[in-house]
């Protein structure tokens, strides 16, 4: 299994750098991103997707309908952009859906 | 099964005792499971809690360290110098079952981390600044990991969460108010039978002597 990752031009040379080899830079472009995610998911070896919060604004259909599946992997890691000190959390909503309180 | 199913009859009163409590057994265990599954759930929310921090933390540094490293060796060269870096481990996906859910755990195959000798680009010709990079990402990548571990596993935990829950409050205040409904309305019915029986009796027996 290998870790994706799926963000703009400068976290890809950050990865590459340490060795992930499968690396989509792309612009935020909603159907960029699809193809990428398309492809990503598509390739049975790749057990994690690390994304960029914006660009995982932009598919965010297509992640909640992976999601749906009963699949375990591929998992989807959203992490913040660069330079973005904006605090958000996928998660918040997931969690106050499941206990009733947010904790 | 609704009211206008059921016949007041003690054979069906019979029936409906024992499917009550079966009823009723099943929601003492879904209501155990519901209450295992809120506490695992929310020690996995802790622990995402400090990784997502971690990670979010890894990140700014990385991306700090990455800007500066940039600016020393230059854009293009740094595009250059990714290219001829050999691929990093790879993991593997087990599985791991939390109250019935199942859930990935990602086991790693070697080390992210590498030695300075073996990280694929020269140390002669590229700045300090590009080692730091490369230490912040692989311990960045490690987080991460973690963290998509961590979080898949609060994701299947909390669906199948709610949907415990759905059920522990559908047998709670739908299935079971209704179960005990009919037993009641059944037993009435059976009561009334009686006495009406017994009435009959006496009325026969009154009309009979009255001769």
């Amino acid at each position: 299994m290998r870790v994706a990752v799926i963000g703009d031009a400068d976290i890809i040379t950050g990865f590459s750098l340490i060795g992930v080899k499968d690396v989509f830079a792309t612009d935020a472009k909603q159907d960029e991103v699809q193809d990428a995610f398309k492809a990503v998911i598509k390739d049975s070896s790749i057990g994690i997707i690390v994304i960029s919060h914006s660009l995982a604004e932009l598919i965010r259909e297509d992640i909640k309908r992976l999601n749906l599946t009963k699949k375990i992997i591929p998992v989807i890691v959203e992490v913040p952009d660069k330079g973005s000190t904006e605090v958000f959390d996928p998660f918040e909503e997931l969690i106050k859906k499941a206990v009733g309180v947010n904790i | 099964m609704s009211i206008e199913q059921i016949k007041p009859t003690r054979m069906a009163l019979l029936q409906l005792k024992r499917r009550i409590q079966l009823a009723k057994k099943g929601h003492e265990l879904l209501k155990k499971k519901r209450d295992a599954l809120v506490m695992q759930f929310f020690n996995l929310v802790a622990e995402r809690k400090n990784l997502r921090t971690k990670v979010h933390e890894g990140l700014e540094e990385a991306y700090t360290s990455l800007i500066e490293a940039q600016m020393q060796v230059g854009k293009k060269e740094f595009e250059n110098l990714s290219l001829a870096i050999p691929p990093t481990a790879e993991f593997d996906v087990r599985t791991y079952n939390i109250m019935g859910v199942v859930v990935p755990i990602f086991n790693l195959r070697g080390k992210i981390k590498r030695p300075y000798t073996k990280r694929g680009y020269s140390l002669i010709n590229t700045s300090s600044k590009v080692d730091e990079v490369v230490n912040k990402f692989q311990k960045l990548l490690r987080d991460m990991m973690d963290l998509a571990e961590v979080e898949e596993q609060v994701r299947l935990v909390a669906e199948e969460l709610e949907s415990t829950k759905r059920r522990v409050n559908a047998l709670e205040y739908v299935l079971l108010p209704k179960l005990d409904k009919t037993y009641r309305w059944i037993e009435l019915s059976l009561e009334e039978r009686e006495r009406e029986d017994f009435f009959r009796l006496k009325r026969m027996k009154n009309v009979l002597k009255g001769e």
